[in-house]
Parts: C-alpha cells; sequence; structure tokens
C-alpha cells in the first residue's frame, strides 16, 4: 500500500511553502513519526513526520520548490 | 468601534488609535483559540500549530501593536497591549477563550486574564515573559537595531538550539517590517519596558494565582532568551512542562509536543 506524505494545512493565510531539506533518501526505511523533510514558510520552519511506517519510495517535490497545502510531497510504500 | 474589510474583523481600542487585526486561521465550533506572538514576531509564527487545533475549535490569531500589520500603539506596555487585544475579544465575541501566548504574548495573557478573569477560561503560555528569570537584553535591544540579513539570521538563531529552524526568507521580511515609519523606536520602547517587566507584571500574575483559570506553562530547558523561573513557576500553579533540548521556541522546536498538549488541554473547555 502506498501513503502519501501532504503537505500540512498552513491555515487561511499561507497557501504554499518550500521544501528547505529532505532528511531521510530514497529507498531508506521509515518508522511513523520520524521527521522526514523540513518545509519553510515565510515566518517560520516545520518539519513533517511520516505518516507510517515503510520504505521511501518517491520525493515527488525536491529541496526549492514550493508545494501547495495537501500537495503530495513523497510517498512511502507500506509492506502489507 | 468595528470595521470589516477583507474580511476581518479591525477593532479600534481605546487605549491606541491603531487597528488591530484579528485573524481567522481556520478552524470551526464554539470553542475559540486565539494565539498571541512573541517580541518581534507575528501572527504567521503560529503556521505549524494553528490546524492542528482545526478539530476542536475555530482558530484565531492577532498582531500585536507594532508587529506584522498591526500599528504601533502609543504605549509600549503589556498592560496597553491586553487592553487592545481584550478589545478585539470582546467586539469579536470570543467565547470558551483558550489563550495561547509565546514570550511576550505570554504576559499579555497573563494581564488580559488578570485585567478581564471572565473572558478567557485557559491559559496556555509559553516561555512566558514576566515568568522567567529576566528576558534577554542583547536579543531584545539588537532587535529594532537589525539594519543586515546576515545579523538578522544570526540573532534569530539565538532563540532556538537548532540554527535549520530559522527560515532564511525571514530576514527580508523583518528588515522590511523595522523599515515602516515608527516600528524601530516602538519596538525599543518595548524591548526597554520587557526589560522590567518581572515586577511590573507582578500584579497581574497574583491575581490569575488567586483565580480558577486553567493554566499550563510550556517551556524549553535550553531557553537562554527568557530562563524559566521555577520557583516562580511554582507559586503560579497549573500545569508545568519542561521541554528537553528545546530552546526559546517551543511551538517550532517542539511542534508536535506543544500541539499535543494544546489540543488536549483545549479539551478542558
Amino acid at each position: 500500500m502506498q501513503v502519501p506524505i501532504l503537505m500540512p494545512d498552513l491555515g487561511n493565510e499561507i497557501a504554499e511553502a518550500q521544501v528547505e531539506e529532505w532528511l531521510v533518501a530514497v529507498g531508506c526505511e521509515v518508522k511513523e513519526g520520524e521527521q522526514l523533510l523540513l518545509i519553510m514558510t515565510p515566518k517560520a520552519a516545520v518539519e513533517i513526520d511520516a505518516p507510517a511506517s515503510g520504505v521511501l519510495t518517491e520525493i515527488s517535490v525536491a529541496v526549492d520548490d514550493l508545494a501547495e497545502s495537501g500537495a503530495t510531497l513523497g510517498v512511502i510504500d507500506v509492506a502489507s | 468601534m468595528i470595521w470589516q474589510k477583507a474580511g476581518r474583523l479591525w477593532v479600534s481600542s481605546t487605549s491606541h488609535r491603531s487597528w488591530l487585526p484579528l485573524i481567522k486561521l481556520g478552524g470551526r465550533g464554539e470553542n475559540n483559540t486565539l494565539f498571541l506572538h512573541g517580541f518581534g514576531a507575528d501572527r504567521l509564527s503560529w503556521i505549524g500549530n494553528a490546524a492542528a487545533l482545526f478539530p476542536q475549535a475555530s482558530v484565531y490569531a492577532v498582531d500585536l501593536p507594532g508587529h506584522g500589520q498591526a500599528e504601533i500603539g502609543q504605549e509600549a506596555s503589556v498592560s496597553s497591549m491586553a487592553n487592545a487585544v481584550a478589545a478585539s475579544i470582546d467586539h469579536h465575541q470570543l467565547n470558551n477563550l483558550h489563550l495561547v501566548g509565546h514570550s511576550l504574548g505570554g504576559a499579555v495573557a497573563i494581564e488580559i486574564a488578570a485585567q478581564q478573569p471572565t473572558l478567557a477560561n485557559a491559559l496556555s503560555l509559553l516561555s512566558p515573559a514576566g515568568l522567567g528569570e529576566g528576558i534577554n537584553r542583547r536579543f531584545i535591544s539588537e532587535y529594532p537595531k537589525l539594519s543586515e540579513p546576515e545579523f538578522v539570521i544570526d540573532l534569530l538563531q539565538t532563540l532556538v538550539l537548532d540554527p535549520r529552524l530559522i527560515s532564511t526568507m525571514v530576514a527580508p521580511m523583518v528588515l522590511a517590517h523595522l523599515e515602516r515609519p515608527g516600528v524601530r523606536r516602538y519596538l525599543s520602547s518595548v524591548a526597554s519596558h520587557l526589560a522590567g517587566l518581572e515586577g511590573a507584571l507582578q500584579p497581574a500574575i497574583q491575581s490569575v494565582v488567586e483565580s480558577n483559570i486553567h493554566r499550563q506553562i510550556i517551556w524549553g530547558n535550553a531557553d537562554t532568551i527568557n530562563p524559566p523561573d521555577l520557583s516562580c513557576i511554582a507559586e503560579f500553579g497549573g500545569e508545568f512542562h519542561f521541554l528537553d533540548s528545546c530552546g526559546h521556541l517551543p511551538h517550532i522546536e517542539k511542534r508536535k509536543t506543544v500541539n499535543e498538549l494544546l489540543v488536549s488541554f483545549g479539551v478542558c473547555l
């Protein structure tokens, strides 16, 4: 099963944020709750945690690219 | 006086000529949460926290006078800021209110709870000014004088243990804000006021101590900007959460933990 890593809801005032750094590479195993990446808004950094345990199979938004709230940032493959 | 513009409610305070923006970040329901930011910050600093509360409350944030989009205040005191915020809360009829204040915003929340005990049901105070050993003088005196982007980042990185958490994007925004007419002078006045706040806030602290308001304090154990005064905190009462490996910005540095604490505390409303 594939679980998307989503850009969190940033509220009514900020529509998008920039990916600052991926802390895990594609192909690595991750645990639910583990920090995966750092996103930046003009005022604060936000760390994004893994929504499930599995293997990071895809990085959909590269470093320095922008993504909107709800966008898929990457994908975790969860062994069934 | 209330002014409606672009979906925002602007309230004229009796103690300020300024207009205080009270902005809904999201959420719904009869319970309300209002975020109060720290010195030099603005309402957008809660970006990583607000959504966690959307399922249980309507979530608002305010720009304190001289910060964000708010006009500078006539007075640079915590009590005048509290007057202005309380007027906004009152006019917007925010009932079942959970006030969440960081640093300067924490002191403002304490002052609001003391001035108008029925206005808020619960206080969550993050590294609040007035309950610490004193705000770092170097930080608050240098901030209004910043003029170079690299110095902005250097100074703001003293707020946190992990320097990556200070966005390089913040420097031009800070400098643009400081260039607004009167802002540097106003923030310098706020800094002077904060330098003697521990004594000035004592009556308000005592009022809250004697009240039944639900309260929790969240503090980083590596806070060098406003180190906690543990005896003062014990006397203040309520829940106390001391977070490991965390500086002056627990809502950013320990976002997940802080969000869980805010959510669980908000349930008591």
